[in-house]
């Protein structure tokens, strides 16, 4: 395939989580050289959905897309950044930096929070649901990968069934009504996971008589009440266990492994009630959470399709994972920057093993043969070009660290100061300004394997007709759905205590549409350069999915300018229902703010919908319909098969592995 | 070039070595040879993996926040480590991988026999362990003393100002802008500490916030009760007594070491109810070991030493309160420790037992003369190999490599143990004849770092190692009769379950002040990652632990089935805690009232409660692996590193360093003996904390 005694030469197209990881695996030590890969990526910087960037205007503020969290369940995702933190500082030791390990980078986060209507008042009011997930033993991520032999496997799904009935039965006192019979529910799950005969038929008698119980205790009392709040919100989590138990004897346990698959035909809550869950228990705040999470509540690109839509096989193990199966903490945030944490540690590392990382790149076709069993040619836009030729420095450095700024160094390239007065945005689909003639890769003359780790909105508009001459691609493609999203940063004068939310920092979710999400980012802060009175004394990052259509989208400025309204009202709203001293008119209030309409075809978030997405995805472990080209990223087929960083990491891990048998292990299904 | 000998292999003779030879220069001048029984290094702190690939321990070992000293080293030790062999990666690649912060340590509570755990998590700050800097000035620990119990009191559900005014009557002083409530008065009383503590002329400001701190007692007590108001009475009483004894007198700390530290919180005002039961005082002498004889009925620790010791573990942390190891001792401390010393050119002679120090004068000064060493095994082809590096960590094993000793195939069937005073070898064994080390030719300077137990005169039949010492030097001879040691257990269990599943619902926890007798629980299931399991791998991992009453170990060496003995008592004492109380930490193992023995596992497939035999107990009745007491009027017999003999000098856990009890005390006090003997390292944070006046506390 190489050339005679040559390394095998790999381009990469597309600079995000999949492009980056998959690059980073293909060029280890252990591999010893033998690959030789280029990665192109549009624009000035890499990171993909996962870009950041710093606005010198104002402090170096971080402007990122969205609210970005690591879960403790990311077991590739973590491999991946403590392998490459290791290799960072070793490659390129800086006494200096704030992120002389992993450990700082990346902080765990422990207490989750909901708001849910199920406060005071007629209708009933938004009150805040604290989880404080308790600390669990090891860190994401331990494992060979990382030189530990032995790290820890994330349990099965039995196991994870069992914590989840452990939990209940610990969490319920002894004078609820259903105690009895929970804890008859509890043995009995037990008794089927521990014992050598299981019992199943036992254990779903006991879990629907548990059930029953519950389900008589929740018309108990009057909905909003003092007092019985915590019982209801007990009541409620005890149902959505049991409806998981239930279902998970029936559909998935003993059922073989392709049981998993067949559950992702049904949504994730019809299932659910289709196990018993109680309808109270379906419209509740820990559900409405999942939805929020994966930006399931629109569909596509469409608005407003109700309760959206989650494939109930993936939903349920990603689930489960992430309440039962983290290590350490159920989150960690960056300390910096999505950018700043995870992509310059990625640049310094790639371009120190010889990585070509060609910017200002963007793929403009993919082209199969005329047989259509290989990619024949692909071409590249150059966006821009140095003014002296000169290798491009993407970085900018804030308090130490090298971060990416929010648009290019412009003095460093070619008529920089013009495509600057211009507004041009490298990053924007709108965008076809380029400096140089295309860049023509040929297969077996340019390049020998093709990875792609575009996003599928790009790919479906993508000239070249990889869907027409392959079903695999076109099934994968049409199947697909990716929703838009909307963003808003809020950086305040007041402390998080100061707007009158006192649980601690925390990551919220189930609120009001369209910002359904919140996360305290106040540790970013001091990697922030805000002049000495300026510096704010928190801020909180807002999204959620965006209000708008996607079918037409509206020019840039305009659907910027929407959401930018919507924040607006949004904050009018709600606001003081979040942060009770936010202060009176929030819009006046001292809140720097950024905000951000991810609606282009590169912004927009993956979706996992019920029906034939899941089982149409193109396998990453393989090759791609086309002998010469794998598919990556987080729209390919995974063990999550969702919208998440994990996703994106582990199927670039699974390419490799399919390409080089590198790395040795990867958790997958 | 000197030539130093350095008796023992403990963490104290440790860092004696590390310190002696960390630079090049000192290399140059300091030619150092650690002579230790048996076949590891880490004293107390030593681990070993066994054939299962399980570490075994001798109990728990956290780090504290304020281990300034052991944080340093093991930072130095980290950044200064070669690459790992061809084909492995270092599991631990940084000292942040290998020691992490654990900031939730619940406390037991009894209530009339009923047990409970209290939930405590400590807040970090934004220091780091080992970042050089010193102490706090007392105004600072006194703020930070303050400031927990704010943190404390305002996380509960307080009294209305109303109904604490109706139970402790007005405020002691009408002071405007004071909340009346036990957290505002304390709060108020915050100003008046700082302000007294400045200006030790200020009786006044003392006076007011010790009035303060009464009403919010008195508040307390009438209205919440419980724990909150046990912390204000055992504050004002710890305010009170710092204030007359210490601070406006400017006296050290070491002035009150001859009361016990429940006398002295008594004689300070403290509730005698309190004292006697509360946990908020019992966890101080659970945290460090100090019972006599192993004994939770008897109590005794020097009051200046519990006092600094307990402003240093809570108002001198930096970043956590506590720290937890990831893996083994050895294998995250030791073992790197290790490596680094052989790099500085550090030898090592295993299996060298020192039977006798013999001094004389020389030119009119006393001298040790010669040192008489006892090999306790022929290693076939010198010099043994201690460790083995597999899965990134360096490995000790929990019994020597016996395939390189004479005879080693023997010994290991008999059943010999070379860390054991009770060491015997099988019938017809012959011990090579003995060395002797002589001053000038073998060693110019001497550091005993050898734990106190092991020279320490404990019944009458054996003859101490250094029984020419005591006899030629009063000194000597009454610190090693003025200070005791205290036998203690650790038990390791691994579980088929999960903590979660076992029941434990809460952050994975540290633990103190439970039931006696295993009062200490740690969940380190952390540690399974880096234990080779070869079958089934376990899900939770815990350790155990607590002094223990027995007189064991003053049983003469001829007794040699002591060790069995002692292993008997603490499998009976074990399975019936178990069966008893640990149902406070694993509700759901549990078959009716007792214990459900099959959440152990069992690679050998026993059952019930024969399960406890595939588990690790271990009896710590072995005279130098117990801890060293701080008994009431005992510091005044601790020496400093310098000995009255001009080249010997002291180290470890038994000396005076300004932190005993503890881990970091042993590094500092080796440390120390390297800076008596060559003046580096020209500081070591802490160490006259005791010694010097709080005026001087931010320079100790």
């Amino acid at each position: 395939m190489a050339q005679a005694g040559g390394p095998t030469r790999v381009v990469i197209l597309g600079g995000g989580p999949a492009g980056c990881a998959a690059a980073y695996w293909l060029t280890r030590p252990e591999q010893q050289g033998k690959y030789q890969v280029t990665l192109y990526s549009q624009g000035w910087r890499l990171g993909g959905k996962c870009a950041s960037g710093r606005n010198a205007e104002y402090g170096q503020r971080i402007e990122e897309h969205g609210l970005h969290m690591l879960m403790g369940c990311y077991w590739n995702a973590f491999a991946t950044l403590r392998a490459l933190y290791l290799d960072w500082r070793t490659l390129k030791p800086d006494p200096k930096s704030p992120f002389q390990t992993w450990i700082n980078a990346f902080l765990p986060q422990r207490l989750v929070s909901m708001m849910s209507q199920d406060g005071p008042g007629t209708p009933p009011s938004w009150s805040p649901w604290n989880f404080p997930f308790p600390q669990m033993p090891g860190e994401p991520g331990d494992g060979p990968l990382l030189g530990i032999e032995n790290g820890w496997e994330p349990p099965s799904p039995d196991a994870m069934i069992l914590r989840i009935a452990h939990l209940m039965d610990a969490h319920t006192p002894a004078n609820a009504p259903f105690k009895q019979a929970l804890t008859q529910a509890t043995n009995a799950i037990r008794a089927v996971f521990l014992s050598n005969a299981p019992n199943t038929s036992a254990a779903q008698a006991a879990i629907a008589a548990a059930a029953s119980q519950v389900h008589s205790a929740m018309g108990g009392g009057p909905a909003g009440q003092v007092g019985g709040q915590d019982e209801e919100r007990l009541e409620i989590l005890i149902d959505i266990g049991l409806a998981v138990s239930a279902g998970f004897m029936e559909d998935i346990y003993d059922k073989g492994p392709n049981a998993w698959m067949l559950l992702n035909q049904q949504d994730f809550r019809a299932w659910l009630a289709n196990h018993g869950l109680s309808e109270t228990a379906q419209e509740s705040a820990p559900i409405d959470a999942f939805y929020d999470l994966t930006f399931a509540a629109n569909f596509g690109r469409e608005v407003g399709r109700g309760q959206g839509s989650l494939a109930a096989g993936v939903s349920l193990k990603a689930q489960m994972e992430i309440v039962t199966a983290y290590a350490n903490a159920p989150l960690f945030k960056m300390a910096a920057g999505t950018g700043d944490t995870i992509f310059t540690p990625y640049w310094d590392v790639l371009i120190a093993r010889g990585v070509n990382i060609e910017l200002f790149s963007r793929v403009a076709s993919i082209t199969p043969s005329t047989e259509g069993t290989e990619i024949s040619q692909i071409v590249i836009n150059t966006q821009a070009v140095t003014a002296d030729g000169s290798p491009y420095d993407p970085f900018v450095p804030v308090q130490n660290l090298d971060c990416w700024p929010n648009q290019p160094n412009w003095s460093q390239l070619k008529n920089g100061a013009n495509l600057q007065a211009e507004g041009i945005d490298f990053e924007s689909s709108y965008c076809h300004v380029t400096a140089a003639p295309p860049t023509i890769l040929v297969a077996g003359q340019d390049f020998d394997i093709a990875i792609s780790a575009l996003p599928p909105d790009a790919l479906a508009v993508m000239p070249g007709g990889v869907a027409e001459a392959n079903t695999a691609w076109a099934t994968a493609l049409s199947e697909s759905r990716s929703v838009g999203t909307q963003s808003l940063q809020l950086w305040m004068t007041k402390s998080l205590a100061g707007l009158g939310w006192t649980s601690g920092p925390t990551v919220l979710t189930a609120f009001e549409e369209p910002y359904d999400s919140w996360g305290d980012m106040s540790q970013t802060l001091s990697q922030e350069a805000w002049p000495g009175p300026a510096k704010p004394a928190s801020v909180g990052y807002l999204c959620g999915c965006l209000g708008e259509a996607l079918d037409p989208p509206f020019s840039p400025k305009q659907m910027n300018a929407m959401a930018a309204g919507a924040a607006t009202q949004w904050m009018k709203l709600n606001l003081t229902t979040l942060w009770p001293n936010a202060g009176p008119d929030p819009v006046q209030s001292p809140f720097s703010r950024y905000g951000q309409a991810n609606f282009d075809i590169s912004d927009t978030y993956v979706q996992t919908p019920a029906g034939d997405n899941v089982g149409s995805r193109l396998n990453p472990a393989a090759p791609a319909g086309f002998s010469n080209l794998y598919a990556i990223g987080d729209w390919t087929l995974t063990r999550f098969s969702g919208g998440c960083f994990e996703s994106a990491v582990e199927s670039a891990m699974l390419s490799s592995q399919a390409i080089s048998s590198f790395p040795p292990y990867v958790k997958s299904s | 070039m000197a030539k130093i000998a350095i008796l023992g292999g403990g963490m104290a003779a440790l860092s004696a070595a590390y310190q002696l030879t960390k630079t090049p220069r000192l290399q140059a001048a300091n030619q150092v040879t650690v002579y230790t029984l048996g076949w590891r290094l880490g004293g107390k702190a030593a681990s070993g993996m066994d054939g299962w690939g399980r570490n075994l321990e001798h109990g728990l070992h956290v780090w504290f926040g304020c281990y300034e000293n052991t944080f340093q080293m093991i930072q130095e030790v980290f950044a200064a480590r070669a690459a790992p062999p061809p084909g492995q990666t270092w599991a631990f690649p940084t000292w942040q991988d290998a020691v992490k912060a654990q900031r939730f340590t619940p406390i037991g509570v009894d209530t009339d026999g009923a047990w409970s755990w209290f939930p405590l998590t400590w807040a970090e700050n934004d220091a780091t362990p080992g970042d050089g800097t010193f102490l706090p000035t007392p105004v600072e620990m006194i703020e930070t003393l303050v400031d927990w119990i704010l943190l404390y009191l305002e996380g509960k559900e307080g009294p209305p100002p109303a109904a604490a005014l109706a139970a402790a009557g007005p405020l002691p002083t009408a002071e405007p802008g004071v909340i009346a409530t036990p957290a505002g008065a304390m709060a108020h009383a915050k100003g008046y500490l700082s302000a007294a503590f400045a200006d030790v002329e200020n009786d006044a400001a003392m006076a007011r916030a010790l009035n303060l701190i009464a009403w919010a007692r008195d508040a307390h007590l009438a209205t919440v009760g419980g724990i909150g108001s046990d912390i204000l009475d055992i504050f004002l009483a710890v305010s009170t007594g710092l204030w007359l004894d210490i601070i406006k007198p400017d006296k050290p700390l070491l002035d009150i070491d001859g009361v016990e530290f429940r006398q002295w919180l008594l004689d300070n005002g403290a509730n005698a109810g309190v004292v006697a039961n509360s946990t908020i005082v019992r966890v101080v002498y659970d945290t460090l070991f100090q019972y006599q004889g192993g004994d939770a009925a008897t109590p005794n620790l020097a009051a200046g030493t519990g006092i600094g010791v307990v402003i240093r573990l809570v108002a001198t942390f930096k970043g956590s309160m506590m720290w937890e190891v990831q893996a083994g001792m050895g294998e995250v401390m030791v073992g790197p420790l290790y490596q680094q010393l052989l790099a500085q050119g550090v030898q090592f002679q295993f299996f060298s037992k020192v039977t006798n120090i013999q001094p004389a004068t020389v030119n009119g000064k006393q001298v040790v003369q010669s040192i008489t060493i006892q090999p306790q095994a022929v290693v076939a082809t010198p010099p043994y190999q201690p460790v083995t590096v597999s899965g990134g960590l360096v490995h000790w094993p929990s019994e020597p490599s016996w395939s390189q000793l004479v005879d080693g195939a023997a010994m290991q069937t008999f059943g010999t143990n070379f860390e054991s005073h009770w060491c015997s070898y099988p019938n017809g064994f012959q011990l090579p004849p003995t060395t002797t080390l002589n001053f000038g030719q073998d060693f110019d300077d001497v550091v005993l770092a050898i734990a106190l137990g092991a020279f320490k005169p404990l019944n009458n039949e054996d003859i101490s190692l250094a029984q020419p010492l005591i006899e030629a030097d009063p000194t000597f001879a009454n610190w090693v009769n003025n200070v005791d040691i205290v036998p203690s257990v650790g038990v390791q269990l691994w579980c088929n379950l999960s903590t979660l599943d076992l029941g434990w619902t809460l952050d994975k926890p540290a633990c103190v002040s439970g039931p006696e007798y295993l009062d200490i629980w740690a969940d380190m299931s952390q540690v399974l990652a880096f234990e080779p399991w070869t079958g089934t791998k376990p899900l939770s991992l815990h350790y155990l632990t607590g002094t223990w009453a027995t007189t064991l170990y003053t049983q003469p060496a001829s007794e040699t089935d002591t060790p069995a003995q002692a292993y008997d008592a603490i499998q009976a004492l074990t399975i019936n805690w178990l069966d008893q109380y640990s149902a406070i930490n694993w509700p759901t193992a549990r078959v009716g009232a007792d214990f459900d023995w099959n959440v152990l596992v069992s690679p050998n497939g026993y059952s019930g409660q024969g399960r406890i035999g595939d588990q690790w107990l271990r009896p710590n009745v072995d005279p130098s692996e117990c801890c060293t007491l701080s008994g009431a009027g005992t510091t005044q017999y601790r020496p400093h590193a310098k000995s009255n003999f001009a080249n010997l000098y002291f180290a470890g856990e038994g000396t005076t360093m300004g932190f005993t009890t503890s881990f970091e005390g042993s590094v500092m006090s080796g440390a120390a003996a390297s800076q008596a003997i060559c003046g580096s390292p020209a500081t070591i944070i802490g160490y006259n904390f005791l010694d010097v006046p709080p005026s001087q506390w931010s320079k100790a």
